[in-house]
């Protein structure tokens, strides 16, 4: 019985001890195949095979018809090994240091001495540049000089084939991605993901078969179709530019809007900046001011107010004003920008003289509120649809806390701030029978899957009945016929609606002697399909809105000709100007 | 295990081998012995040279895709380097497209441009605007910047115009009253039908 327990303890021992091993044995496993599985597989990985980065495309920016504007390429780096720096053979005769560099010199432009204190910075590092982003026909040049310790490295850039043209819009790309314009604020569509490849690879560099394991996808970048027309916008850019120098001015902007579904065609801003070589523009003219820079606008807000009166019922086209030479409102005198004794003005009158007084009278009897409703419903202080990377609202003060005279100067653009933007919205909205239909810049992001995202809003805004609107671009059409800037506004062969604008710059709280002038309209007056704005910021051979006439002319011109407009053949309306 | 369950009940005794008397009647076939060696012989280098065979067929296959691995490696490499070739001819093709690069060879050509065009109405023969030629504008309009043109050495193909057409490129057509043109108000027109 002893002996039989004995042997069963024995047993046991050993059926223990087995049990124990297998224990052991399995908390190995466990250990290894689940809790170092990634690393262990991660270290085998590493041992017998080369990864490399697959990478993603950077989406491409369209303008509406297509036109590449920013585009990803790819360039090269040259890399020296600089601890290998040294003589060496090539085709039987020495060919030294300096003379290799000499080589890559003339191939690079890069300066010899720039590429020789690189090498000697670190002479035992394995490491240096010698040339950034050098194109493939550089790259191909410098690799057939066979010098040994020369490499190169693939560096994927961003290119924008049409240089300045809508540079302000498109922005740049900095070393540490997006930098301003559409590539920043439209990065979540335009930005790729990198991939990884890995692969198993012979002494000679070369794969072996069927060894390839793609782990990770790179995932390329949608692009951005804008409705920007590059050639109308190197117009408008050209033009500002030829005018801007003209008149002295500090910056101009220009905006085209096709007036029936608010597509911007043309947004410019001067000085323009070229994406492919941002250094040489100064930070402030890096944006775009046409959505960024608020400004008071001055009498280019008359036809809005106008609009808005003739819409209640409370003006007609011909309602008779008696303009005194000033009006006296909240303890101070509102006067007109030029003298004149009282003058009996219709409101087509008011318009084509510009008259501040006239009106503040027309407006009379409207509360703050109103006057605030009024404004809001052009959209004024709030941004525009396009909601442009650091595009400003402006500024629309609170009804509350309004006084008298400002409340009065609202009505004609003062006391009150505007984009280039929002007054294009205005301009379309009048144009369009009153019917505001949001402006568009970027018409949509095709995913690399085809899906099309970002559409914008279409949703359209009855702002002032269509009667109104029209009226209101017919007296508009008489500042043209009638009007002082008359000689600098007119187009041959078309109907022209426009109104000019000068308001003078505050600085510390006082009107100054800088202005920003500008002229924004309508065309063909009797169909309006095109609205245009022009503005000079601080002209200095030239301080009032006549000396933006041609600049507005010649881009309105170039719009009409460009879209093929054919001429008008119907007449200017006769309204009266003046009563008796 | 049931041995050791049974605990003790071992044999006692080995069994014992079957005596070969019990199988006497049988005799060996000695002819039958040498054929079934010949055949067996046969078999194995049968069976031999297929293996063989089947390795050299393995290492000729093994060579091949090697090879090919090779061949596929430049081709592959060479498709990149043409793709290279396309992207970059395309891209320089844009540059030499853009408005910059055009309105230079333009003007080195002599063109000008002429931001005030004239119409001719064709129902009436009504001329809108001032017909005359573009007068040059002194050194001509500076293009608006594009580096690339210069980064991409880009290079106008165009032989610039000589001096003589360069300097006045304009012919002045017959005169009208020059911004007398108003919108919808009459202009004297010639009446040629």
């Amino acid at each position: 019985m002893l002996r039989r327990l004995q042997n069963l303890s024995r047993v046991s021992w050993l059926l223990i001890f087995t049990y124990v091993m297998i224990g052991l044995i399995a908390v190995r496993l466990f250990d290894i195949q689940v809790l170092q599985s990634a690393r262990l597989a991660e270290e085998a990985n590493n041992r017998r095979s080369v990864s490399q980065t697959l990478y993603g495309t950077r989406g491409t920016v369209y303008d509406a018809s297509g036109i590449v504007l920013a585009e990803s390429v790819e360039r090269y780096d040259i890399t020296v090994s600089p601890r290998f720096v040294a003589s060496f053979v090539r085709d039987g005769s020495t060919v030294t240091v300096d003379e290799a560099l000499a080589e890559i010199s003339f191939h690079t432009g890069v300066k010899q001495a720039t590429m020789k204190n690189a090498i000697l910075k670190d002479p035992e590092s394995d490491f240096a540049y010698l040339a950034k982003a050098v194109t493939i026909d550089v790259l191909r040049e410098i690799q057939a000089l066979d010098i040994p310790w020369v490499y190169s490295d693939l560096r994927p850039s961003r290119t924008y084939p049409r240089g300045a043209v809508a540079g302000n819009l498109v922005g740049f790309m900095g070393t540490d991605g997006p930098q301003t314009g559409v590539e920043y604020y439209q990065n979540e569509c335009l930005a790729a993901t990198d991939g990884t490849s890995f692969y198993e690879r012979g002494a000679d560099g070369v794969r072996i078969p069927g060894s390839t394991v793609v782990t990770v996808e790179p995932k390329q970048g949608g692009d951005i179709r804008l409705t920007i027309d590059s050639d109308l916008q190197w117009f408008a850019q050209q033009t500002l530019q030829d005018q801007g120098k003209k008149l002295g001015a500090a910056w101009a902007t220009a905006m085209v809007v096709r007036v029936a579904d608010g597509h911007i065609l043309a947004a410019a801003d001067w000085p323009s900046v070229d994406p492919n070589n941002v250094d040489v523009t100064k930070p402030d003219d890096l944006g775009a001011r046409i959505f960024s820079s608020p400004f008071e606008p001055g009498s280019i807000f008359k036809p809005m107010t106008i609009a808005s009166l003739l819409d209640m019922g409370k003006i007609t086209q011909t309602t008779k004003v008696t303009v005194p030479s000033r009006f006296s409102v909240g303890g101070a005198f509102i006067k007109d920008s030029f003298g004149h004794a009282t003058m009996k003005w219709t409101t087509t009158g008011v318009l084509i003289n510009s008259s501040n007084i006239g009106v503040s009278m027309l407006a009379k009897g409207m509360s703050a509120t109103q006057r605030y409703d009024l404004l809001k419903s052009w959209g004024i202080g709030t941004e525009t649809s396009v909601n442009f990377l650091g595009e400003d609202p402006g500024y629309l003060a609170d009804p509350a806390g309004v006084d008298v005279i400002t409340q009065n100067t609202q009505m004609f653009g003062q006391g009150v701030t505007v984009t280039s933007a929002q007054m294009a919205q205005v301009y379309q909205t009048l144009g369009n029978d009153g019917v505001r239909i949001p402006l568009t810049l970027v018409s949509g992001c095709e995913k690399a899957d085809g899906t099309m995202t970002n559409l914008p809003a279409t949703t359209p805004t009855q702002v002032v009945s269509a009667k109104a609107a029209q009226e209101t671009v017919e007296m508009m059409e008489l500042v043209v016929t009638e009007g002082s800037a008359a000689p600098v506004l007119k187009i041959p062969g078309y109907r022209v609606a426009a109104k000019t604008g000068t308001a003078e710059v505050a600085q510390n709280g006082v009107y100054g002697s800088k202005r920003i002038i500008s002229v924004a309209g309508l065309a063909p007056a009797e169909d309006p399909q095109y609205a245009v704005i022009v503005t000079f910021g601080l002209p200095t051979n030239g301080d009032s809105s006549y000396y933006a006439g041609p600049a507005f002319s010649t881009l309105m011109g170039q719009v009409l000709k460009y879209y093929r407009v054919p001429p008008s053949t119907t007449k200017t309306p006769d309204l009266p100007e003046t009563w008796k | 295990m049931s041995a050791v369950a049974a605990g003790g009940n071992y044999a006692t005794q080995r069994p014992t081998a079957t005596p070969m008397s019990s199988r006497a009647s049988l005799t060996a076939v000695s002819r039958g012995t040498e054929a079934v060696h010949n055949r067996r012989l046969k078999r194995s280098i049968v069976v031999v040279l297929a293996i063989v065979a089947v390795y050299l067929l393995r290492q000729f296959v093994s060579i091949g895709v090697a090879e090919g691995a090779y061949e596929i490696a430049s081709l592959n490499q060479q498709q990149v380097n043409l793709q290279r070739d396309a992207e970059f001819a395309s891209e320089q093709l844009r540059v030499m497209d853009s408005p910059q690069n055009l309105a230079t060879m333009a003007e080195k050509l002599g063109m000008i441009s002429n931001a005030q065009p004239a119409y001719l109405r064709l129902s009436d023969s009504h001329v809108f605007g001032s017909p005359s030629g573009a007068e040059k504008t002194g050194s001509g309009a500076v293009p608006i910047a594009n580096d690339l043109v210069k980064q991409l050495g880009v290079s106008s193909v165009v032989v610039p115009a000589t001096e003589s057409a360069d300097e006045k490129a304009t012919t002045v057509q017959s005169e009208t009253e020059t911004g007398a043109v108003a919108s919808g108000s009459e202009i004297p027109a010639p009446k040629t039908n």
